[in-house]
């Protein structure tokens, strides 16, 4: 078994687990009519409403190279390390992201500078197309830079993967934090997923995949847990949210609509693994599944601490 | 209960240098280069005009999905796998760039990529594909992480065959990435050799005169699977996966740090998964790029690691010759490091002539050198600071 040592999160409900467990508890939604989504079937849409990285970012010029993604994870992921008194350098870091960030029309100019009779010529986009492309455009939409950032602000140089899809990204990028530490590879793993659906381009295409609409509508967020052999966090005393481990997936596991799409929308990436945190807030003996069409698939088993100490 | 030892029963690859790994194998030990003036698009106004694309052949809708294919046969056919539920597929790929074609269709008629196009470009339609191709019906995968992707792959792909999670597996990667928008990116960056008007001395790892690295097209494929299981069927054993080991810089986006921590720290971890010593290990193929600061970074961190040993392991990048892969280049490399010990042949870095003091190895020049390394290592080092090591052996 593993235990949770540290939760940290940032979701469209709240920024902590204090405020997320108050937030769920009192009903609250966080689904809104978002402006930029007006021209799409349905303007809902949560949005986190405040995204804080001073407290965890090295250089603040780095802000301007970390898409909306990285940006969620970072606070999120130094959250859930917290006062780790260990070395950072063995630690692991796993991340579930979404899809890399569609084109919101950054290269549009440039794309047109480069037309010519109709046709996109190559010769052009050499000259006033090139000067024209966005260039911080490929830092911003690589699909890895997640954790890269978040390894660089909080000096984390383990054992690392990252797994891209839906819900199941999240929750495969746990697993195998779980069996990285089993294996001993590791002392300890942060493991989570951050995922951004409501900006227009992203929006647009959840609902032309038929991944989005009005019971399922566009959120982000992201969510972290620190993660230790049990024995270990028994040992220095951590505080200890709860025990997890993986498992195999049931032949009806799939996840369908979440109980939470009407409170926070669809996090993406990071679904699962909210599902997971609120089990943990709540003290729930449960276990979370997804199935994507990417192929992710995986399940882990939540128990509360007080089983588990 | 030991953890099945891990061998590679298959391998297949597609290069500029060749479309299977035979030709593309020769062509190295030859000292052949693959790089050349582009001529898949008209680049001369482009400020970087040549690169290691596919010759010809694959010119199709697809061109990543059919060179994953093309080598993913051959690395299959060779080890005579079947599909089934115990066997994964783990791949290394990035999302595909849309084409020129359809670029100009959303500039001229204002329309966006259907729903299919946007799936066929999703960085796992690959992987997909290949299970659905070869009935391979257990787990699957998809490593983006740049340039360490499928190296990244194959150590997933070692894991799970080692925790019981699958018999066997299709790994490795495939990136194309000679095309306008993506040549165009990298210039922006800084990132590649301007060394226009002779493109077969571009990409020179190690070498003083070094100035950016060389895009390329190509895919690299294995089949891997527990030894007793490649046993049970009679497969052939061509080598053993001995040790992986993944890490982080933790530095910055762009650069590699001076002193080669994140690498060592992969390479010490392959090393102590294999339960190994560095004075075990006779060849290094690095991931060698030929940029300034990955060249002497990777250097300070063979030396960090192999020590006093470090005078005795013969390093080279076959880069040189094939271009950077990126999502392709770590399983590229795994198979010719594989061919080195199996051939007892270690290839050269090609046009490096002049060593860069920071980059100071023994490292293989001029040609081929024949020897047999009992055990040789492969770096993988990923834009962002992503880091993964392959140590690979003989048969067992």
């Amino acid at each position: 078994m593993i235990a949770v040592t540290g939760v940290g999160l940032l979701t469209p409900l709240g920024d902590s687990p204090q405020v997320l467990r108050q937030a769920l508890e009192d009903g609250c939604g966080a689904l809104r009519s978002q402006h930029e989504l007006r021209e799409l079937p349905c303007d809902l849409g949560a949005a986190v409403q405040r995204c804080d990285l001073r407290p965890w970012l090295l250089r603040r010029k780095d802000r301007k190279l970390m898409s909306r993604a990285a940006q969620l994870a970072l606070p999120a992921a130094g959250s859930a390390l917290g006062d780790w008194p260990g070395d950072r350098d063995d630690v692991g870091l796993f991340v579930g992201i979404g899809r890399e960030p569609p084109d919101a029309g950054d290269a549009e100019r440039s794309l047109a500078a480069s037309e010519r009779d109709g046709q996109l010529c190559p010769r052009r986009l050499a000259g006033p197309g090139q000067a024209l492309y966005p260039p911080l455009l490929p830092l911003l939409t690589l699909p890895n830079l997640v954790l890269s950032h978040v390894a660089i602000n909080l000096g984390i140089r383990g054992e690392n993967g990252t797994a891209a899809g839906e819900a199941a990204a999240g929750l495969c990028a746990l697993v195998e934090a779980l069996r990285v530490l089993k294996e001993g590879r590791a002392p300890a793993a942060l493991a989570g997923a951050a995922d951004s659906r409501v900006d227009f381009a992203s929006a647009r295409d959840l609902y032309r995949l038929g991944r989005a609409g009005p019971q399922r509508a566009p959120a982000e967020g992201a969510v972290f847990l620190l993660l230790e052999p049990m024995e270990a966090a028994r040992q220095r005393g951590a505080r200890i949210w709860g025990g997890l481990r993986a498992i195999r997936r049931g032949p009806s596991s799939e996840v369908a609509a979440r109980e939470h799409w009407s409170l926070t929308g669809d996090l993406g990436a990071a679904d699962a693994l909210f599902a997971l945190a609120s089990a943990l807030l709540f003290q729930v003996d449960t276990a979370v599944s997804a199935h994507d069409d990417e192929g992710g698939a995986a399940a882990v088993h939540c128990s509360p601490h007080r089983d588990t100490l | 209960m030991n953890a099945p030892r891990v061998v590679i029963t298959g391998m297949g690859a597609v290069t500029p240098q060749g479309y299977d790994v035979g030709s593309s194998w020769q062509a190295v030990l030859e000292s052949r280069s693959g790089i050349r003036t582009i001529t898949s698009f008209d680049a001369t106004d482009f400020p970087v005009t040549f690169a290691a694309e596919l010759a010809d052949g694959f010119d199709g809708a697809d061109p990543k999905t059919e060179i994953a294919l093309r080598a993913a046969h051959e690395a299959v056919a060779s080890s005579g796998l079947q599909g089934g539920p115990a066997v994964g597929v783990f791949l290394g790929s990035e999302t595909t760039r849309p084409p020129l074609s359809l670029l100009a269709r959303r500039v001229r008629e204002r329309q966006l990529p259907s729903a299919e196009e946007m799936e066929r470009a999703a960085p796992w339609a690959p992987t997909d594909l290949l299970a659905e191709r070869f009935g391979a019906l257990g787990p699957r995968s998809t490593v983006s992480t740049a340039c360490t992707s499928s190296a990244q792959a194959v150590g997933e792909a070692t894991l799970r065959i080692r925790r019981g999670e699958v018999q066997a597996a299709i790994t490795g990667g495939v990136d194309v990435l000679v095309e306008p928008l993506m040549m165009t990116g990298f210039a922006i960056l800084g990132a590649l050799s301007s060394r226009n008007q002779a493109p077969d001395l571009a990409c020179r790892p190690f070498d003083v005169d070094r100035d950016g690295f060389v895009l390329a097209d190509g895919a690299a494929l294995l089949v891997l699977e527990s030894l007793d299981h490649a046993r049970a069927r009679g497969a052939p054993v061509l080598g053993e996966i001995l040790g992986y080991g993944c890490s982080l810089n933790a530095w910055r986006i762009t650069d590699s740090p001076p002193d080669g921590r994140g690498a060592a720290q992969a390479m010490e971890a392959a090393l102590r998964d294999a339960g190994l010593c560095a004075d075990q290990v006779d060849y290094i193929n690095a991931h060698g790029t030929s940029t300034v600061q990955n060249d002497a970074s990777e250097a300070r961190a063979i030396q960090r690691v192999f020590g006093d040993h470090v005078g005795q392991v013969w390093v080279s990048s076959t880069k040189s010759m094939t271009g950077h892969t990126v999502a392709a280049c770590g399983s590229l490399e795994l198979i010719f490091s594989l061919l080195a010990v199996r051939q007892a042949a270690i290839p050269c870095t090609r046009n490096l002539e002049k060593v860069d003091p920071d980059c100071r190895l023994r490292h293989v020049m001029g040609e081929t050198h024949l020897e047999k390394p009992r055990i040789a290592l492969t770096n993988a080092f990923g834009f962002g600071g992503s880091n993964a090591s392959i140590l690979v052996g003989g048969p067992p």
